[in-house]
């Protein structure tokens, strides 16, 4: 039987439930624990299995709303935070992606005009998947700087920065393979690689941001709130990048409006 | 001495833009948007070649200048970055493109120097050349240049093709019809939809210069090295016939993006895998 989106809220709420047990245990141990990744852990686990199980429903990649864009986004966060904490060991970290998870899934929760199946022509491609896939891991490690950036900027001594630039070297990394792949992809269906379209525009002026951060940190590494300030103006644009574009005037110029309004 | 020099930069930074917009703003009120037909083939090549020289030439013999010392500094690259998001936000937010207005195609012009002269001075390190630095910023010079000078060669053709009746006639953007050089003819459209009515395929044969193709969006026909026969879209005329829209996109420079963005794919693997890395820092 296929169930599609009827069981997100439970789905959704086990999801919650376990990784707010993994934050809770992360933040009460003074070491790195054990249970808590395995409970993060879990929650991956189940979360791939209800996007597993939307997809074989709709019989398409559940990646052309925002809707479904907000699932992988969550979907990434929860890994993005599991590995931070894992490689960094910041008590914290869980408990923040799993308060931005379950926003993201909330919003998905109580929004029903998610179920469509459609697929128009253009995103019939094979490079739809990897290029929406790769955004939204970027996404979610951006996510997780920008948490640290904010905790280091509210917290003094915090000492956040080597843990932000790593995600920011994974996050821009990721950042930069989803241009490519658009690039190439819009190659392909229309024949430019670039065209100024207000989310590639958009796109542009996240990623200087972003490379603005390296750069700053490589050259002047004593420049700690300047540095967590850009992390933060860069997760600000990264937001008009993803949904804010489709509420300017200039969205009737883009060709990526298959995400309005659901 | 650090912070003399950094404020002396940035002082040299404003002054900079004031200048670029200065000059940017004259040029624009006096001869309106930048002549890009002017810079068609070969005269693009041309100027590319004199510009890049002069980049070698200042960074080689003349690196004790003040220009030179001025473009290899950080705050050109913190002033390139500037550039290029206020072009983003510009192009992100207006309903008219910024690409060819002169205070853009200045700044791309500085931003593309910088880059050219900080990739002179840092390839390689006492260590060898430095890969990761090498395919993420010539990778980047490289799209970005392919871009720029490329963008008056760039051709796109539109045919709105019906069934049957042979086609040679191109529309270009502005509206003229111009000679494509070869006849396209659509012998068969089928467009299939959705229960909701959305389009979910549609698919043209056509008939190019004595060919059988089919087209399909996401699917071009190669017709020769750096020309695309792309199906864009379909429209209804006003007897009721399908019209399918074929674009025909003549891009001679494009195998250039290609390898840039094949560098660039390698730079951010690099990137990726080895994250940030001390004891690089200056």
């Amino acid at each position: 039987m296929m169930l599609g989106w009827s069981i997100l809220p439970w789905a959704a709420a086990l999801v919650v439930a376990l990784s707010l047990a993994a934050a809770v245990v992360a933040a009460r141990a003074k070491e790195r624990s054990v249970w808590a990744m395995a409970l993060a852990a879990l929650a991956v686990v189940v979360m791939s299995g209800f996007i597993a199980q939307l997809w074989i429903a709709l019989d398409r990649p559940p990646m052309r709303t925002m809707g479904e864009t907000r699932l992988w986004y969550s979907f990434c966060l929860l890994c993005a935070g599991l590995f931070t904490y894992a490689r960094w060991r910041y008590r914290w970290i869980l408990s923040f992606s799993t308060l931005m998870a379950t926003v993201f899934l909330a919003i998905n929760c109580f929004k029903p005009e998610i179920h469509d199946s459609t697929l128009m022509p253009a995103l019939q491609s094979a490079w739809f998947v990897p290029h929406v896939a790769v955004y939204m891991f970027s996404y979610a490690l951006l996510g997780c700087a920008l948490l640290l950036a904010l905790w280091g900027l509210c917290r003094k001594g915090a000492e956040v920065d080597d843990a932000i630039e790593q995600l920011l070297y994974g996050g821009v990394a990721f950042f930069t393979v989803g241009m490519l792949s658009g690039a190439l992809w819009a190659k392909q269906a229309w024949g430019y690689h670039w065209s100024w379209d207000p989310k590639e525009a958009w796109a542009a002026a996240t990623w200087m941001i972003y490379l603005g951060a390296i750069h700053l940190r490589l050259h002047r590494p004593d420049c700690r709130r300047v540095f967590r300030w850009v992390v933060v103006v860069g997760f600000c644009a990264l937001q008009m990048c993803w949904w804010g574009v489709n509420y300017l005037p200039n969205v009737e110029r883009s060709v990526h409006t298959y995400n309005i309004n659901n | 001495m650090q912070t003399s020099k950094f404020s002396y930069n940035a002082l040299v930074t404003i002054v900079l833009v004031a200048i670029g917009a200065g000059v940017s703003m004259a040029l624009q009120s006096a001869f309106g948007d930048f002549p890009v037909e002017f810079f068609a083939f070969p005269m693009n090549v041309v100027v590319a070649v004199v510009w890049l020289l002069s980049l070698v030439e200042l960074y080689r013999h003349r690196k004790g200048s003040a220009v030179a010392k001025y473009m290899l500094s950080m705050e050109a690259t913190y002033l390139s970055l500037a550039l290029v998001t206020v072009g983003g936000v510009v192009a992100g937010v207006m309903a008219e493109l910024p690409t060819g207005k002169w205070w853009f195609v200045v700044a791309m012009l500085f931003v593309m120097s910088h880059l050219a002269v900080i990739t002179l001075r840092g390839w390689r390190n006492a260590e060898g050349v430095r890969w990761r630095f090498v395919l993420n910023h010539i990778g980047l010079l490289l799209a970005l240049g392919a871009g720029f000078w490329g963008a008056p060669d760039v051709e796109e053709l539109r045919l709105p093709l019906v069934e049957g009746r042979p086609c040679s006639e191109a529309y270009v953007r502005d509206g003229r019809s111009v000679p494509l050089g070869y006849e396209m003819t659509l012998l068969d459209f089928e467009a299939a939809y959705y229960d909701n009515g959305t389009p979910s395929d549609f698919v043209a044969r056509v008939d190019i210069a004595g060919e059988e193709v089919t087209l399909r969006v996401n699917s071009p026909y190669r017709y020769r090295w750096g020309e695309d026969v792309y199906l864009v879209s379909y429209e209804k005329d006003l007897a009721g016939r399908t019209r399918g829209i074929v674009q025909v996109v003549r891009d001679g420079w494009s195998p250039i993006m290609a390898v840039a963005v094949a560098m660039m794919l390698m730079g951010a693997l690099l990137m990726f895998l080895q994250g940030a890395r001390k004891g690089v820092r200056r």
